[in-house]
């Protein structure tokens, strides 16, 4: 059902990795010159990547396409970066979605069964294809797209199945593209070759100049109250008025405040008004957060979408409608001056 | 109450726990796959779970069970490759997915009256939630005493019924893969083992929580005459369930309510005004275009939010989308109550302050502090205020649980 061609668009299918396998390719055969087209269009990918390249592209060789995604795979399993990796697999499942959405609907059906065993139908209805998905598949890609009409409570859901249009599909393959890619990357770094060293170098050298990190890290060690989000002024006001709040809220303002630069004496100050305060059991718990218990590791308070599911998001301002994440909310607030708040 | 009363309360309790551990009326109910969960216990001296505990099969659980008597029993909705390893490398495998309804997470007008409070400190008592800080003496060490009374567990059953209709009707899981637990307390669990389900990750078993519950409803694109055509139509494709589920709460569900009925589901009066109009005008064949659309925003949603908390299951948020959670296990006893962790086939006809009891026996005499009036196996009792009482084990041993009552004098 599948040639080569396909491979060349689709080249995450099981299919493709078993022909690429079949040609028992060597980590000698790499370093030759016939395989420097392979070896340069694989750098072409992740250069793309990099730059956030959007465009479609069409292959010139097949098998220079084909081959040319796993040689990145394995080049960027050698560099470990884990945002070089992400950049890399968004470009590749965008790239994807460029070809799906161009398919008939009958194949549509067909590759998102053959690469993702989707649970998926054809529907017979009016002039646009549509689908019916089993909620189960529908839901590994889906929570990773931050829309309101995707989410499941605004769809319509009937004995387990969902209905969706073709962009839809082609949209959720595409989370499922980059989820496959992402699975590929070894967890810990592997052995580096040493004939692989010079490419390998010059990729890190690419990343290092082409990537920002946005860590949480560039947050004043010194905690500014006033640039609290609306969710972490409610906790703390709900505990100086002595009521209860629950473990996921406790929680929540903990390793917010940890976060941005509160010690540990400040935490439970925040804490001593709360009906229930227990010095031993408090200090346990903080440290379990700050990473000195338990699994050690530092946590981070749960994001915007999780904290409304958890009703501990209160009183939302027009700041909290362009982001994410209490943080990101703290972050911004310090950086566009606190003048600007409402 | 003085401590050794307490003391002896507890060894009571005790007992009767482990008598009936002991004899053939315990049936434990055994998770699929036991040797691959892990098991955690509440005993009733130190007050803390011992956790990280696994069985080779049901009997060497039961014998555990018997020989240590626990207060609370437990196991883990996943399934690990290593249950007894700590945390980070038992090695998960799946989970199954679990919801759970608790009297406690809902606003009920009827714990004002039953749910008292008691300071630690100097012992004064009170009726409703507890105070940040003691009326007399301003301590802030307060214990809060629940009670479980039939309209707590009526509303628990009908946030249940609703949850278990929403599974098989949206989700479409068989009822063979549902199964439904009284805990022996406030409420109800419910456990699926549907198999794609019981590899959900954290993210998708909310977006579970979120449907169900009602969370994130897309309150802009609704338009409620546009819905009822499309009910009406019977071509349900631009709207979602929810929609329909909240027009048919509005509109279509019994015409003939009352505004009472309205304004006891929660709508305020300028929505009951709103929604009888809008009922009169659909029966008389009105003209409803864009009647929604000219309300203001604020009231639009307003009406939504009251319609979408009528239809919602309120579930706990924390417990459905942990996928490492430790859950009471069926047949054993809770140890707030005494009452049994029951399975429950009939939800609808389920009687849990019935079929809950386990332990039974003599009367026994207690001397019972406060206790409003109770069903309990069939009869009622009380009100109790500072007396001593000859009672049935089942019904002495629930006021023991309960705190409400202790073994000999004051």
């Amino acid at each position: 059902m599948f040639d080569r061609s396909d491979f060349a668009r689709y080249p995450f299918l099981p299919a493709a990795a078993k022909y690429v396998q079949a040609l028992n390719i060597t980590q000698q055969d790499l370093q030759t010159a016939e395989f420097s087209r392979v070896n340069e269009r694989a750098k072409m990918r992740i250069r793309r990547a990099l730059a956030g390249a959007e465009t479609r592209e069409v292959a010139e060789n097949d098998d220079v396409e084909i081959l040319s995604f796993p040689r990145a795979v394995m080049l960027l399993d050698y560099v470990h970066d884990d945002l070089a990796d992400r950049r890399f697999a968004l470009y590749e499942a965008k790239q994807a979605y460029g070809f799906l959405i161009s398919e008939t609907g009958e194949r549509l059906v067909h590759l998102a069964s053959a690469a993702f065993s989707w649970d998926i139908q054809p529907l017979v209805s009016g002039v646009e294809p549509r689908f019916k998905l089993h909620f189960s598949d529908y839901l590994r890609c889906s929570t990773a797209i931050k829309e309101a009409r995707l989410r499941l409570i605004n769809r319509r859901l009937e004995k387990g199945y969902l209905t969706l249009t073709k962009a839809e599909a082609a949209r959720l393959l595409q989370e499922e593209v980059m989820q496959k890619i992402l699975s590929r990357f070894s967890p810990s770094p592997p052995a580096i070759p040493e004939q692989e060293m010079r490419m390998v170098d010059e990729l890190r050298e690419l990343i290092r100049s082409k990537t920002r990190r946005p860590l949480f890290e560039d947050v004043p060690r010194k905690m500014t109250p006033e640039a609290m989000p609306p969710c972490i002024r409610w906790l703390h006001e709900s505990l100086t008025a002595g009521k209860n709040i629950s473990h996921m809220g406790r929680f929540t303002l903990t390793s917010f405040l940890l976060n941005v630069g509160a010690t540990r004496d400040e935490v439970f100050e925040y804490f001593r008004a709360s009906t229930d305060f227990d010095m031993e059991k408090s200090r346990y718990q903080v440290e379990h957060i700050e990473g000195l218990r338990g699994v050690k590791r530092k946590y981070t308070p749960p994001k915007c979408d999780t904290l409304r599911t958890h009703g501990i998001c209160h009183n939302p301002d027009r700041l909290c409608s362009t982001l994410r994440h209490p943080l990101i909310y703290y972050r911004r607030r310090l950086k566009t001056g606190l003048a600007a708040r409402e | 109450m003085r401590p050794e009363s307490r003391q002896r309360s507890q060894e009571y309790i005790r007992s009767r726990f482990n008598e009936y551990y002991r004899s053939h009326t315990f049936n434990v109910a055994p998770p699929t796959s036991i040797e691959r969960r892990e098991f955690g216990f509440l005993h009733f001296r130190e007050k803390i779970m011992i956790r990280h505990k696994s069985f080779k099969d049901v009997d060497m659980l039961r014998r555990f069970i018997a020989l240590t008597t626990p207060s609370d029993i437990y196991y883990s909705s996943a399934y690990y490759r290593n249950p007894e390893a700590e945390m980070n490398k038992k090695g998960w495998i799946k989970a199954d997915v679990v919801f759970d309804i608790d009297a406690d997470h809902l606003e009920i007008p009827c714990k004002k009256e039953h749910d008292t409070w008691e300071c630690t400190t100097c012992g004064t008592r009170g009726k409703g939630p507890p105070p940040p800080t003691c009326r007399k003496c301003k301590g802030t060490k307060i214990r809060d005493e629940t009670w479980i009374c039939e309209s707590c567990l009526e509303k628990a059953k009908s946030e249940t019924l609703k949850l278990y209709g929403m599974l098989t009707e949206d989700f479409g899981v068989e009822e063979g893969h549902l199964k439904v637990n009284f805990t022996g307390h406030r409420g109800y669990h419910i456990h699926v083992d549907d198999q794609k389900m019981v590899q959900f990750a954290s993210e998708e078993r909310k977006e579970l929580t979120d449907y169900v519950s009602g969370t994130g409803f897309d309150y802009d694109s609704f338009n409620l005459e546009d819905v009822i055509r499309e009910i009406s139509k019977n071509s349900g494709l631009k709207y979602s369930t929810w929609s329909h589920r909240v027009a048919e709460e509005i509109l279509s569900t019994s015409p003939g309510h009352k505004t009472s009925d309205l304004s006891s589901r929660g709508y305020d009066q300028r929505t009951v005004e709103f929604i009888s109009d809008l009922r009169m005008k659909a029966s008389s064949g009105g003209f409803l275009h864009n009647v929604f659309k000219g309300m203001t925003k604020a009231f639009r949603r307003r009406l939504l939010e009251i319609a979408i908390a009528n239809c919602a299951s309120r579930v706990d948020t924390v417990v459905t989308t942990d996928t490492h959670r430790l859950i009471r296990l069926g047949g054993t006893l809770n140890g707030k109550t005494g009452l049994k962790v029951v399975e429950v086939h009939d939800l609808r006809g389920f009687d849990p302050l019935t079929e809950s009891v386990a332990v039974r026996g003599p009367p026994i005499t207690v001397y019972v502090e406060e206790s409003p009036r109770f069903r309990l196996g069939g009869s009622e009792y009380g009100p109790y205020s500072q007396e001593y009482k000859e009672l049935p084990t089942e019904v002495a041993l629930f006021l023991l649980c309960k705190g409400r009552a202790v073994i000999g004098g004051e």
